[in-house]
């Protein structure tokens, strides 16, 4: 198999917003990853995590003339795609690695219809295409993504549709060039749970049929776990946790994923309260040294207001980046 | 609806609505006429018991908020009655209102836009206060700002400080002390925690927890997550497309859902233990919700329901599954 080699990697990626010429913020610190084909990878967070600012970075979507990246490599079956020139990255975007974003409105043009849209998206990339043959490809890409009465969606603009109808033009919009990797950032937030729910099951079924691999942005600890096969927790621009999605929520092991888990009111949770997490999640400015979360965290020590803790292996494929996991876990343990 | 369920809010509740409607004239003739409506809500009666919760869930557009501002009188409605501890207000002169309207507050669900950029949150707080004339002077009306920002988890001598220095959270807390400002008895959240991260959700809910313990607060807590609804709420009303489909206590519609459309709700919701993802059985509903202008018909929700047959051309009849349980659906009659 050719498994060995994953398919995308960042490596160490830092990212910085430069605000004027002394300060500049930290957007992004040490991020590393590893995507295989087929294989989904759920990056999780609030806002203000890095995030998105970490998956802009893929396509070198970030605002080109404020930031700055002080180290890291993203490499794209070998190739570093942060190092490239804009028009090397051209026959990428869109094409090898397509986005899907949150609000589908602003994210189409209102003045062309869907069709139009759709066959651009095929002869940008391939000039020399039929104008025929382009057309069959955006109806086929219509209907594999379920919307009745394709001829008609490809002649109506974009604000005749609903919301949900116009996510899954996103959604073609992006697949339509068969991409290997589709990145998504919160793609189901603005859509209502029952459309939600007709949104992601479609995703997970151009997965398997494509065998795209997918990274999947959210703060939904729900649709991640319904989604992802691997979770990446991120927390002031770092990454905190990485694990399988079923380890993850099982066994989380840094106190900032378990108090996510359990600010959730999950159904059968009986308490009266919800356990919380105090404070709130401090800006870029003010991120305080050491762990990001050490102002927030019961379990803080001297360490963790010095020095970002190394990643610890806790089992098998599960790394955690916490000084006192291991206080955590016992813990952690008795709320059971 | 059968006469159980008259007999069930006609109970000495906190208040209640008696068939609420509201249709928003959607287009009109050469002469201004309205020629089709848009039903935002259509014959809505629930009651909510004296220091409960009431959740209301539904998808965007199924009237939710509709209900919420026409009970707080931002909307009046175009049919039904709303009444206050039994008494009927709602077609009251401005001069009768103003004592609910004290007794009656929101907390709006966007803490950005619904905060005054130009005021402090002292003032923002304070200006409640100001409107009903409650503090005698400058003296009590400073402490009473203290008083309410300490009850709402914020410090007192944040006061000076304008919106944009808050966090989501503190700013929504800002809200919350404002709506409490009237000592009110019956507050509106309309999707109060939507716009905050998980971790601040959490917090927020714990503080509209304690407030309603200490204060002996009735709210009508609006939200799509309903994961959160089934956390702080008593009783629930499920709404589509302008109607109430099912209602009943928390309990028993979570235990024993009833109407196909609270089946599919409670399971496109997304799951998160291993455990529950196991036991889960998603019900996929297709297509999109129709267009709330000139709604056809009968059951509202045939159009997407996996059981419609003919029988859902005519309007369903409110059954009893069980105590304190109702739906509207043929399937139950």
């Amino acid at each position: 198999m050719e498994e060995k080699n994953p398919l995308l990697q960042v490596v160490d990626l830092s990212v910085d917003f430069r605000l004027n010429r002394k300060t500049a913020l930290h957007a992004v610190r040490n991020v590393s990853f590893d995507l295989y084909r087929g294989e989904t990878l759920g990056i999780v967070g609030e806002s203000g995590c890095g995030k998105s600012v970490t998956c802009m970075s893929i396509l070198q979507l970030n605002p080109a003339s404020r930031t700055r990246y002080p180290s890291g490599q993203i490499l794209f079956e070998g190739r570093d795609l942060l190092h490239m020139k804009q028009k090397q990255l051209r026959p990428i975007r869109g094409n090898e690695i397509a986005m899907v974003f949150q609000e589908p409105m602003t994210a189409m043009n209102p003045l062309f219809t869907i069709g139009d849209q759709l066959m651009e998206a095929l002869r940008v990339h391939n000039p020399r295409m039929e104008k025929a043959e382009a057309y069959e490809r955006s109806l086929e890409a219509v209907r594999s993504v379920k919307i009745p009465n394709p001829e008609r969606i490809l002649k109506s603009y974009p604000f005749t549709l609903s919301g949900g109808m116009r996510q899954r033009v996103m959604i073609a919009m992006a697949m339509i060039t068969r991409p290997k990797l589709l990145i998504c950032d919160e793609p189901t937030t603005a859509l209502d749970v029952t459309i939600q729910a007709q949104v992601l099951d479609l995703m997970n079924e151009l997965k398997q049929t494509h065998g795209t691999s997918i990274i999947f942005i959210t703060h939904d600890l729900g649709v991640i776990s319904e989604m992802a096969d691997r979770v990446l927790i991120m927390y002031g621009g770092r990454v905190c946790e990485e694990a399988d999605v079923d380890e993850l929520f099982t066994a989380p092991r840094h106190p900032y994923t378990q108090g996510l888990i359990d600010s959730h009111p999950s159904p059968d949770y009986e308490g009266e309260r919800l356990k919380v997490i105090p404070g709130s999640v401090p800006t870029l400015r003010d991120m305080p040294a050491g762990c990001p979360f050490n102002n927030r965290c019961a379990y803080a020590t001297d360490a963790c207001r010095d020095v970002f803790p190394d990643f610890e292996e806790a089992a098998p494929s599960h790394v955690v980046a916490c000084h006192n996991w291991r206080a955590a876990k016992t813990e952690g343990g008795k709320a059971e | 609806m059968t006469e159980q369920f008259r007999a069930n809010t006609n109970e000495n509740y906190f208040l209640k609505a008696e068939g609420l409607t509201m249709h928003f004239p959607a287009a009109s003739d050469a002469f201004g006429r309205p020629t089709s409506w848009i039903h935002g809500a259509d014959d809505v009666s629930f009651a909510v018991p004296k220091g409960k919760t009431l959740g209301v869930v539904g998808e965007s557009g199924c009237g939710k908020s509709t209900v919420g501002k026409m009970l707080l009188n931002i909307y009046r409605p175009t049919g039904g009655r709303i009444f206050y501890e039994g008494r009927d207000i709602t077609d009251l002169s401005p001069k009768e209102r103003r004592p609910y309207v004290k007794k009656m507050q929101l907390v709006w669900q966007d803490p950005y836009s619904s905060l005054d950029p130009r005021l402090r949150a002292g003032d923002i707080i304070a200006e409640p206060i100001d409107n009903f004339r409650l503090a005698k002077n400058r003296a009590e009306r400073a402490e009473k700002v203290e008083r309410l920002m300490k009850m709402c988890g914020l410090y007192p001598e944040m006061a000076l400080h304008y919106p944009h220095q808050f966090s989501g959270g503190q700013r929504q807390r800002i809200c919350i002390a404002r709506a409490l400002a009237t000592d009110p008895e019956f507050v509106v959240c309309d999707e109060a925690v939507s716009a905050l991260d998980v971790s601040i959700q959490a917090q927020i809910i714990n503080l509209l927890k304690d407030l309603q313990d200490e204060l002996r607060l009735t709210y009508l807590f609006i939200s799509h997550d309903l994961n959160i609804v089934h956390f702080i709420s008593d009783e629930i009303i499920v709404m589509y497309l302008g109607q109430i489909v099912e209602r009943g206590t928390m309990e028993t519609v979570y235990r024993n859902r009833a109407h196909p459309y609270t089946r599919a709700l409670f399971s496109a919701t997304p799951a998160f233990t291993a455990a529950e993802k196991k036991n889960k059985q998603r019900i996929l509903l297709e297509g999109d919700v129709p267009s709330p202008v000139d709604p056809p018909k009968g059951c509202r929700f045939r159009s997407r329901c996996p059981y419609a047959d003919k029988r859902c051309g005519e309007e369903p009849q409110w059954s009893e599954v069980e105590e304190n349980h109702f739906v509207k659906c043929h399937l139950f009659s």
